[in-house]
């Protein structure tokens, strides 16, 4: 009959903790590294779609403005990469402002001063003329 | 415990942690997670948003067309540069009746073909079935395809733009110019004839010229400047927004047959 032996059940019990300590350590890296590429990669994703949501929402506001006013050709592309994310919404000129008090204090600086309010719009200097 | 065993333990130990930081600061490269809706976003942005900034500029030069062409049948009075009156045309301005025959362009044909021409002159596309229905102008192009590595986005290179501006105008000028000419083409001379059209011409109409005013009439044939009468303002060459006015002629010649109809 085999007899317990107490320094081998020292040995035994630290190796025990020794595993219990490196696993846990080895699942908490592993988790980490893995979490960490997947955060990263969702970030990415994350920043190439609201990149395309502003291309998008820009476009759609020079469609607007050109409804309204005038959009100078030559300007698109730096009309475009100077759009804006503001309260949720994307401002590209002074069209893109919805409210008469957003209009006149022109936060995003789009008009230089020039944005007014009329007819339930806002317009970058006069107010065009409109019969509709 | 035993040195030889501990040693093993901490030789271990720092690997992992080796191997740990080795991945943290490498994951992107080591593991090459793909990123979500890659390809997805790709396409988006290298053909959709490049096709929808096409038809965007498709609609720009559309828009400032339409302004041009609208600009260009006002001054020839619903006709344009290629298409004139049947009726003749009095100091270079077409003709809306010859005495008792009414000549009222066809200001929807007349546009839609003005702009077909004009369009290829601002635009290097082509564009065909160009139509105005209401305040809309549409114009349809060559399916144009935009081409990268993995993928292909074929549309429609065509146009739509709203417009403020209403061809019902003519309507309401032919109305005015019809009541005008059954109203003075019994005028039994010159001097009776400038009494009826000033006592019976609307105020926004101008003779001859809306800047400078001048009545002149020749053979009972009047030339007429007037205003939009929905007061529609254009942008016009100088860069400003103006009201339309449209230039035509009118003639009172004393006929027999029935008064003319719009």
């Amino acid at each position: 009959m085999k007899k317990w032996n107490k320094k081998g059940m020292m040995d035994d019990f630290f190796d025990f903790i020794f595993t219990t300590v490196s696993l846990f350590f080895l699942l908490f890296f592993i988790s980490l590294v893995f979490n960490g590429s997947v955060n990263s990669s969702h970030e990415t994703s994350a920043e190439n779609v609201a990149d395309f949501k502003i291309k998008d929402a820009a476009i759609n506001n020079l469609l607007l403005q050109n409804y309204l006013t005038e959009v100078n050709i030559d300007k698109i592309d730096s009309s475009i990469s100077k759009s804006n994310l503001w309260n949720g919404k994307v401002i590209t000129s002074c069209t893109d402002y919805t409210t008469e008090k957003d209009c006149e204090s022109d936060p995003m600086g789009k008009g230089g001063g020039f944005c007014n309010w009329a007819s339930s719009f806002c317009y970058y200097g006069n107010p065009a003329i409109m019969v509709g | 415990m035993n040195k030889k065993g501990t040693l093993f333990h901490w030789i271990f130990f720092i690997v992992l942690i080796a191997l740990a930081v080795f991945f943290m600061y490498n994951n992107k490269e080591v593991l090459n997670v793909s990123v979500k809706g890659e390809w997805s976003t790709d396409f988006l942005m290298k053909n959709y948003i490049p096709a929808k900034k096409m038809l965007l500029e498709n609609n720009i030069v559309a828009k400032k067309t339409a302004q041009e062409t609208f600009w260009e049948l006002a001054e020839y009075g619903g006709y344009s540069e290629n298409i004139s009156s049947d009726c003749g045309k009095y100091q270079g301005a077409n003709l809306w009746n010859n005495g008792n025959t009414p000549c009222f362009p066809n200001a929807n044909n007349i546009f839609n073909l003005a702009m077909s021409k004009n369009i290829q002159e601002n635009s290097d596309k082509q564009f065909w079935n160009i139509v105005i229905n209401n305040n809309f102008v549409s114009g349809k192009g060559d399916d144009n395809m935009i081409i990268e590595s993995d993928n292909t986005y074929t549309f429609n290179d065509g146009f739509g733009v709203w417009i403020f501006y209403k061809l019902e105008d003519y309507d309401s000028l032919f109305g005015k110019a019809t009541k005008l000419v059954n109203a003075c083409n019994n005028a039994t001379n010159s001097t009776t004839l400038k009494i009826c059209l000033d006592e019976n011409k609307p105020s926004s109409w101008k003779y001859r010229s809306c800047q400078s005013e001048s009545y002149y009439e020749q053979a009972r044939q009047v030339k007429f400047c007037a205003e939009s009468p929905y007061n529609v303002h254009l942008l016009a060459s100088s860069g400003q927004k103006e009201i339309v006015h449209y230039t035509f002629a009118l003639d009172f010649t004393n006929q027999t047959t029935p008064s003319i109809t719009t």
